[in-house]
């Protein structure tokens, strides 16, 4: 089932939402509709156990901004998605989109409805993968996009495990069979000392070693005794 | 039967006069109030009491605890500033009281008429009352009277404590070395006079350090004036740069076009602050303005400010810098690995959430990061002989710092506790 959690001060805009909803998500869906921060969004924002939509428009009338809400979203759940709807203001829009992951900004009156099915298409279709790493220590929390991964190999001089990602590398003080709970099905081990985002592989070259990453990198870690683990995924 | 009643409506006509004077005085919001009409009420129904039955040592103890209760369900405000109105609007009752004492007294010794009657206070009151209305409509002590507040404000209560100490201590001594012939216990005295030395010396020291932070946050205030007046001068020059180009571009032939436009275009990037400079807290604008200002032309600089009131009042000058230095900290960093980034986009987000203010900074990085590492003494990804900031910023109670990283934005979270009281008012 997927929840749809709207915020808009403006009532017809939020009635016209639930039509688009209704016309573009075929499966099980709940819409719940809010005209400002309320305690029981403060409470839908809390409950993060649901997969959630959350459209936003950003100027809502009052004291908290479409924004504020969203950095609220992201103190306790970065696996919703959040899409944005202003009228007019996309000035701070590379910013909100990075720091806050918005997965998209309509504007109210260019092509709205238009963008917004095709928006909750794209999201549905994917499956909302928005799952996460979690990985703590005493000083810093991090958490990463299973998505994101790209690989884990460990670093045989310091003795450490380097998740690399999209943009980039971290070093933590995990062996390869204690990271192994903390991923999901996508990651197999593809040789002794590393595993891999089965997802993001584009091609396995068993013969010389390698396996080539849709962003075209070439990673020489690629063992013939795992090929039963990658090929049975 | 008669006296209850002309009791009753003078010290309800009283009671009224007061809270009319402190409506003015305060600009009490005119909204219906229940918790407004019950304390006044049982206020009138209790001088009423007091009054009839006349138990005069009561009068003044009841006026000083009725009072606040009342004034505070009118407008909530600080003890310290509705003990001020309380004090100020009695001075001002008694001193109205006397002339009013004396017009009407001389009046009825014309004409010969008892003064003791309770029919005279009663035409004392409305009379009083009278005077009180016209007096609270004057623009004059109104603002007499707040600016009165702002001077008393200053003084601290440590201020309060040494005065009272040193008045009492030297009450003290002028009473016992008057008095030392019939003193045996000399050695007694002697640990007393001791001991408020000692108690002396402690609070002119107390008193020293708090004025020294307050000198110290002064300078920091006008430092900050000359960042914000650099910032509008910037905007200016560049105004005006623009405008010349434009005309420059008017008589340019294509590749001078488009060499102006890319100059014009570089040159028009700026720091996006959702609120004027001006707006965000003294202290952390200038310091965020004088950090970020050099990496304008490099990053994407978004700044968020929630916070409205003045945090030199709800912040101990300790906490605060202990705030400002670890922000300052966290953006160093925050903009060095926001430069070296992909995206670069940082964000600065100042918001006051319960009874905290928080600094909160999310910025891109590309860098190799050692987790276990972070925040360890000698660990930086910058490079050797670095990696103390964060380490250090780790360290102090008075402000903590929450370092997170999600999906590639490093989040630092930097909050300290705040003095609730005054930042309601």
């Amino acid at each position: 089932m997927v929840r749809v959690v709207v915020v808009d001060d403006d009532k017809e805009e939020l009635e016209h939402i639930k039509d688009l909803l209704d016309e573009v998500v075929k499966e099980e869906k709940e819409v719940v509709t809010f005209t400002r921060l309320t305690d029981r969004l403060k409470k839908e924002i809390q409950n993060t156990d649901l997969r959630k939509i959350y459209v936003l428009d950003i100027e809502i009338g009052h004291k908290v901004s479409g924004i504020s809400i969203a950095k609220l979203i992201r103190d306790v759940d970065w696996e919703s998605e959040i899409i944005f709807i202003t009228n007019h203001d996309k000035m701070f829009e590379s910013v909100h989109r990075t720091v806050y992951e918005v997965f998209d900004f309509i504007e109210k009156f260019h092509e709205f409805d238009k963008r917004f099915k095709k928006d909750i298409q794209t999201i549905l279709k994917r499956n909302f993968d928005n799952k996460m790493f979690v990985y703590k220590t005493n000083n810093i929390e991090l958490n990463l996009y299973y998505k994101s991964i790209l690989y884990i190999y460990r670093d045989t001089a310091e003795r450490k495990l380097v998740i690399v990602t999209d943009s980039n590398k971290y070093m933590i003080g995990l062996s390869i069979k204690e990271i192994i709970p903390y991923l999901d099905y996508r990651f197999v081990k593809c040789y002794k000392s590393c595993i891999v985002n089965t997802a993001r592989v584009q091609e396995k070259n068993y013969k010389d070693g390698y396996f080539t990453l849709d962003n075209g990198e070439k990673v020489y870690m690629l063992s013939k005794k795992c090929k039963k683990d990658l090929e049975n995924d | 039967m008669t006296e209850i009643i002309i009791w009753f409506i003078t010290c309800f006509v009283s009671t009224l006069g007061f809270a009319f004077v402190f409506y003015k005085f305060a600009d009490v919001p005119r909204k219906f109030n229940l918790k407004f009409f019950i304390v006044f009420w049982l206020g009138v129904l209790g001088v009423l009491v007091i009054q009839y039955y006349k138990i005069e040592s009561l009068g003044h103890i009841a006026f000083f605890i009725f009072y606040p209760i009342l004034f505070y369900c009118m407008k909530p405000m600080p003890f310290k500033k509705l003990f001020y109105y309380v004090v100020v609007i009695w001075l001002y009752a008694t001193a109205l009281d006397l002339i009013a004492m004396l017009i009407v007294s001389s009046v009825y010794h014309l004409y010969k008429i008892d003064v003791y009657s309770y029919s005279f206070e009663c035409i004392l009151t409305f009379f009083v009352f009278i005077i009180m209305i016209i007096f609270s409509y004057s623009k004059r002590v109104k603002i007499f009277t707040a600016n009165l507040y702002k001077r008393l404000d200053k003084i601290s209560y440590l201020d309060c404590s040494l005065i009272i100490f040193s008045i009492f201590a030297l009450t003290m001594s002028v009473i016992m070395f008057l008095n030392l012939s019939n003193l045996r216990i000399n050695i007694l005295l002697l640990i007393i006079v001791g001991l408020m030395f000692i108690v002396f010396v402690g609070l002119v020291k107390f008193i020293i350090s708090n004025r020294e932070n307050k000198t110290f946050l002064k300078i920091l205030k006008d430092n900050n004036e000359f960042y914000i007046k650099m910032e509008e001068e910037n905007r200016i020059f560049r105004h005006n740069l623009n405008a010349k180009l434009l005309s420059v571009k008017s008589v340019a032939n294509k590749d001078a076009k488009k060499l102006l436009d890319n100059f014009m275009l570089k040159n028009s990037r700026s720091i996006n602050f959702s609120k004027n400079i001006k707006e965000i807290p003294y202290g952390l604008n200038g310091i965020i303005y004088e950090k970020t200002y050099p990496f304008m032309d490099k990053i994407e600089i978004k700044i968020i400010n929630n916070v409205t009131f003045d945090i030199f009042k709800v912040l101990q000058p300790i906490k605060y810098n202990v705030l400002v230095e670890k922000m300052v900290i966290a953006l160093d960093n925050a903009l060095e690995a926001c430069a070296n980034s992909d995206k670069k986009v940082l964000e600065i987000n100042i918001s006051s959430q319960n009874s905290f203010i928080v600094v909160e900074i999310r910025n891109t990085f590309s860098n190799f990061i050692n987790l276990d590492c972070i925040g360890n003494s000698g660990y930086s990804t910058k490079g050797k002989l670095r990696g103390l900031g964060i380490f250090s910023a780790l360290r102090d109670n008075e402000a903590t710092l929450n370092i997170k990283i999600v999906n590639g934005i490093f989040i630092s979270k930097i909050s300290t506790k705040i003095k609730v009281a005054k930042y309601k008012d």
